[in-house]
């Protein structure tokens, strides 16, 4: 198994499968599809179960202007690469796939698994400048005139995302190359070690998050992915609801929240509420949405706003809650699409649901906890805040056990078969397995969500000691200050008042 | 003319070629094209055996310094004659044919006279000669073209000639002031105006003509005289700059100064339209880079009150957003092309402003670096921007004749409805194209995503809060372009209403499947593609044979050994 844990093998399969679609006989192309996808899932699991420090891998690009291929997996990136693998298999087979479809997802896998695993941001913006064309290319298969509208929509607030974040990463390229003395890196890890001046931090910050927010379609930001959802192929709207989703919360926790973190602790009260508020619209909405895409889509906002809840307060257990609300959020809402596009209409919000046996009851709690320590809000605003979450949750839960259905016409067929079944059954699984036992799971993440908390912490605290007028590196007497960052924080934080 | 001379060979050929094809056209009829095609070959091989020539790291001037040869200058040859190339083959034999041909390799002749303008006079004769030129093609075309947009050539031509006239008037007040049309004398003229304005006699006698003492006659009409002589120049010079940066911008197609244009392009033959968009298109940034950024670089002449900085900043920035947003309404190919061009032309100008700001030393980080350190890094960054203003305009152009390759192959004056379920008809042209359309938005895997890159960086390593700015805002207005670009896309694998046969012309589709594929390289070879820029853009601030230079390549050959 440890020999097909290879990275290049897992960006290069799915990318083959779409060429073997593409170019291979109308009437295999569902079997080869399957197969890839399959093969892919497989490379996926066995990436995921090595260590994940030992997987790297650099090839040098445009090095003039520091870009490479620099990809890696870090254990935060694990979820997101079996949730990219899994998902992939389930839209493969699902019902209503063309060929088209078929080979485009394939290369939509490819590209999400390359953002995933990119350490270069360079690399990610070109993931994301190659998204745009391709899941509008997709959700505008077929000849419907909606499609295309919606395939429009969709193509705008990509390549509005892929701007925000390209122009985001430019000023972190400058910012190093004028710190470093000349020498361009796109590199994360270079980038994570940057002191910048306040404003161009908050609006480096400012970029990235719009950016991540509109990937993650957080409210008010989630139209065009609803729409997307809505007019898509079964397949197509998998994939989008899943792993293009995750793309915009990994943005946020890997690249937000580790090169921006002053800034983005000053910009976490405010996205707080935000994340609230459409937690809330999304329960009340999602209850009077006749449409069952679109209400799956809107019932899906609950678990966004608590996810990114989660990653504000920059808490080790907000982190974990919101990764386990991202598999709740992704793997639940593609399992609610499948299954009403199958006809299983009652198992539809099942996965999106904060309750007992499930994920994202784990995760809800772990935000919550998270949230009472996030020195951002006052008292009133933990209660406030909390006090919200809880109605959106009842709200959503109340709309489960409705079990209303909507129009007929959007579902592919009233009796499902045993193949679209298993695919609802494969995405809830994981759900279930972690609502039930989940320890090891989180163990697994656990080191790595301290790390990149501690690391954002340490970051804050440098940048609170030194005198920032423009971008420079971390000096070693900052750091050392920084041994105890939260201890420090609080100390200068308590000096201030 | 020396050793440099031969460095000229592509102008010559493609000048030579420019009057003989007519001429070919006459003796033997329907053999134009492939006389054509046979001196832009030659033009093309001439070109390729010059790189890497070490010589023209160094450049020189040639033709009694009224051209000039660098690097700079052969990066233009390429991009010009593979545009001439794709152009000529796109335009079939028939009646007429030769007349096209020949004028479209004489747009070219123009073009390039600009690429190695040595002097003022031969820059305005190459944009002449390439306007004049798509003038006459728009005007070879006006019957097939229909009444509607015979006017709208008449009036894009008007535009023209009224930006010729300012360009004239401006460059000429240029003359007045600086009494020299030699570019690279020119930047140490202008210095020398400054100077003479600024002189300490000149103050003096407009402190006694302002003084309410009682003055004597001779005292006043000296006074007078002393004034006159040291700020006439400058009087001359300052809106001299003005109008030829209007009369450029014009050319250039900036917003608001497209003239028209996007009409023009929606109906013309293939030839007209290209020569129109992309041969004075180049023809203006190649004038653009020998005159304001390689010789107006001094801080006087790029910053407030009196540079062209802030001017071409905003036009730049307006330019972009103007471009971007309107390229969303696009119902046709050509009118897409056109808007995108007006994107990219404010995107240039926004490089080209960074590249000044970079040669004037702007945003000095004295405080960090030594002033010699200070004049390599602005040297060096400088170059970068004009590499990646390069880099821009190539590989914008691979796109633009993509796109008018395929619009050649498949329109049927339908619009974009020729092109639904081009995916099913032709797949392979359909995939071209849609690289060419990931290009015109910038996208990768496309050279034109390395390409905004670079030129990302170096706006934003630039000081200047208006390149920054208009930056920002260019780039995230080109989300239009880009919404513009993924409705074709779309469309390219929609459901026909009913199955058509393919129709498209063989030459067409040929240059579509090479311009992608080029296209395509650019960017999987990203360093490849930086590297050659870079090597083109290299000195781009001195003048080529300058000792200046030669002390600059030699300290930039130490840096990297």
């Amino acid at each position: 198994m440890s020999g097909l844990a290879d990275l290049r093998l897992l960006l290069a399969l799915p990318v083959l499968g779409a060429l073997l679609v593409a170019l291979g006989p109308v009437r295999w192309c569902r079997a080869i599809g399957g197969v890839a996808a399959g093969i892919v899932l497989i490379v996926g699991l066995a990436v995921v179960s090595v260590e994940p420090a030992g997987l790297a891998l650099r090839v040098p690009w445009v090095a003039a202007l520091g870009l490479s291929f620099s990809l890696g997996l870090g254990a935060l990136g694990v979820p997101g690469v079996l949730v990219t693998c899994l998902i992939g298999q389930v839209a493969a087979l699902a019902p209503g796939a063309s060929r088209g479809s078929i080979a485009g997802g394939l290369a939509l896998q490819a590209v999400v698994l390359a953002a995933l695993l990119a350490r270069d941001l360079g690399l990610l913006v070109a993931c994301y400048g190659l998204l745009a064309p391709l899941v509008a290319g997709l959700v505008a298969s077929g000849a419907a005139a909606s499609r295309v509208r919606a395939a429009l929509v969709v193509g705008f607030y990509l390549s509005l995302g892929t701007a925000l974040l390209a122009v985001a990463v430019g000023a972190l390229a400058v910012a190093h190359h004028d710190a470093s003395g000349g020498l361009w890196s796109l590199e994360l890890e270079a980038l994570g070690g940057l002191l910048l001046p306040a404003r161009a931090e908050a609006a480096i910050a400012a970029a990235l998050g719009l950016a991540g927010a509109l990937t993650l379609g957080l409210w008010p930001l989630h139209g065009w992915l609803i729409a997307g959802v809505a007019a898509a192929r079964p397949g197509v709207a998998l994939l989008v609801a899943g792993p293009l989703r995750w793309l915009g919360f990994d943005l946020l926790l890997r690249v937000w929240l580790v090169v921006t973190p002053t800034a983005a602790a000053a910009q976490a009260p405010a996205i707080a509420w935000v994340a609230v508020l459409g937690a809330v619209y999304g329960a009340l909405v999602a209850r009077a949405e006749p449409e069952p895409a679109r209400a799956v889509g809107l019932a899906a906002l609950v678990p966004a706003g608590l996810l990114v809840l989660g990653i504000v307060g920059q808490h080790h257990e907000g982190v974990l809650g919101a990764l386990a609300l991202g598999l709740a959020l992704c793997l639940g809402g593609a399992a609610g699409l499948l299954a009403h596009a199958v006809g299983l209409r009652r198992v539809a919000p099942i996965g999106l649901l904060p309750a007992p046996g499930l994920v994202g009851l784990v995760g809800a709690a772990l935000v919550v906890i998270g949230t009472a320590r996030f020195a951002g809000l006052t008292l009133a605003g933990h209660a406030m805040s909390l006090a919200l979450v809880g109605v959106a949750a009842l709200l959503l839960s109340l709309r489960a056990l409705s079990g209303r259905t909507g129009t007929e016409g959007h579902v592919v067929g009233d009796r499902p078969g045993v193949g679209p079944g298993l695919g609802v059954a494969a995405l809830l699984l994981p759900l279930l397995a972690l609502g039930v036992a989940p320890g090891p799971g989180l163990r697994r993440i656990d080191a790595a969500g301290r790390a990149a908390v501690d690391a954002a912490m340490r970051r804050r605290c440098e940048r609170a000691l030194a005198t920032v007028d423009a971008p420079m590196q971390v000096t070693g007497a900052a750091s050392e200050a920084c041994a105890q960052p939260l201890r420090t924080l609080e100390q200068l934080q308590g000096g201030e008042r | 003319m020396n050793g440099l001379g031969l460095a000229l060979a592509p102008l010559v050929i493609v000048g030579l070629w420019a009057l003989l094809v007519p001429l070919a056209g006459v003796a033997a009829r329907g053999w134009s094209r492939v006389v054509a095609l046979c001196g832009v070959g030659l033009a093309l091989a001439a070109a390729a055996s010059l790189v890497g020539e070490p010589g023209l790291a160094l450049g020189g001037s040639v033709v009694g310094e009224a051209l000039v040869v660098d690097r700079l200058g052969l990066g233009f040859d390429l991009v010009v004659l593979v545009a001439l190339a794709v152009l000529i083959a796109g335009e079939p034999p028939g009646p007429g044919a030769a007349a096209r041909h020949g004028l479209v390799l004489l747009a070219g002749t123009g073009a390039l006279l600009c690429a190695h303008a040595g002097d003022l006079s031969v820059l305005v004769t190459g944009l002449e000669l390439a306007c004049l030129a798509a003038g006459a093609l728009l005007w070879l075309g006006r019957e097939a073209s229909g009444e509607a947009a015979g006017r709208a050539g008449f009036t894009w031509l008007m535009g023209q000639g009224l930006a010729a006239g300012l360009l004239w008037l401006g460059l000429g007040l240029i003359y007045g002031a600086t009494g020299t049309t030699r570019l690279a004398e020119l930047g140490g003229r202008i210095g020398a105006v400054f100077l003479r304005w600024g002189a300490s006699t000149v103050q003096a006698a407009v402190d006694l003509l302002h003084s309410s003492e009682p003055l004597g006659a001779s005292l006043i009409s000296y006074s007078r005289d002393a004034a006159v002589h040291g700020a006439a120049p400058a009087m001359l010079l300052l809106p001299g700059l003005g109008l030829a940066l209007v009369g450029l911008l014009a050319r250039l197609g900036a917003a608001p100064l497209q003239l028209l244009a996007p009409a023009v392009v929606q109906r013309g033959s293939a030839a007209a339209v290209g020569t129109t968009l992309v041969l004075v298109r180049v023809a203006a940034t190649a004038a653009m880079l020998r005159l304001f950024v390689a010789v107006l670089h001094a801080p006087r002449m790029v910053y407030a009150p009196y540079g062209w900085g802030t001017a071409a900043g905003l036009v730049g920035g307006l330019s972009a957003v103007v471009g971007g947003v309107a390229a969303v309404r696009a119902v046709d190919l050509r009118r897409l092309l056109a808007w995108a061009w007006v994107a990219q032309a404010g995107l240039m100008l926004v490089g080209m402003l960074a590249a000044a700001d970079f040669y004037a030393h702007a945003g000095a980080r004295s405080g960090g670096l030594r002033i010699s350190d200070h004049v390599d890094w602005g040297q060096a960054a400088g170059d970068a921007a004009v590499a990646a203003v390069l880099l821009c305009l190539a590989t914008h152009v691979l796109a633009s004749l993509g796109l008018l390759a395929a619009h050649a192959a498949f329109d049927r004056g339908r619009g974009l409805v020729d092109l639904v379920g081009l995916g099913r008809r032709a797949p392979g042209s359909a995939a071209a194209l849609a690289v060419c359309l990931l290009g015109l938005a910038g996208a990768p895997p496309t050279g034109a995503f390395i390409a905004r890159m670079a030129l990302l960086q170096a706006g934003l390593e630039d000081s200047n809060v208006l390149v920054r700015v208009a930056l920002v805002l260019g780039l995230i207005a080109g989300v239009g372009l880009a919404c513009a670009c993924l409705r074709v896309l779309t469309l390219l694998w929609a459901r026909p209403a009913g199955e058509e046969p393919v129709l498209g012309r063989g030459w067409a589709r040929a240059s579509l499947a090479v311009l992608a594929a080029m296209l395509l390289a650019t960017g999987l070879w990203g360093q490849v593609s930086v590297e050659a820029a870079r090597a083109a853009g290299a000195g781009a601030g001195l003048a080529p044979g300058s000792a200046a230079r030669r002390a600059w390549q030699g300290s930039d050959d130490a840096a990297s050994r």
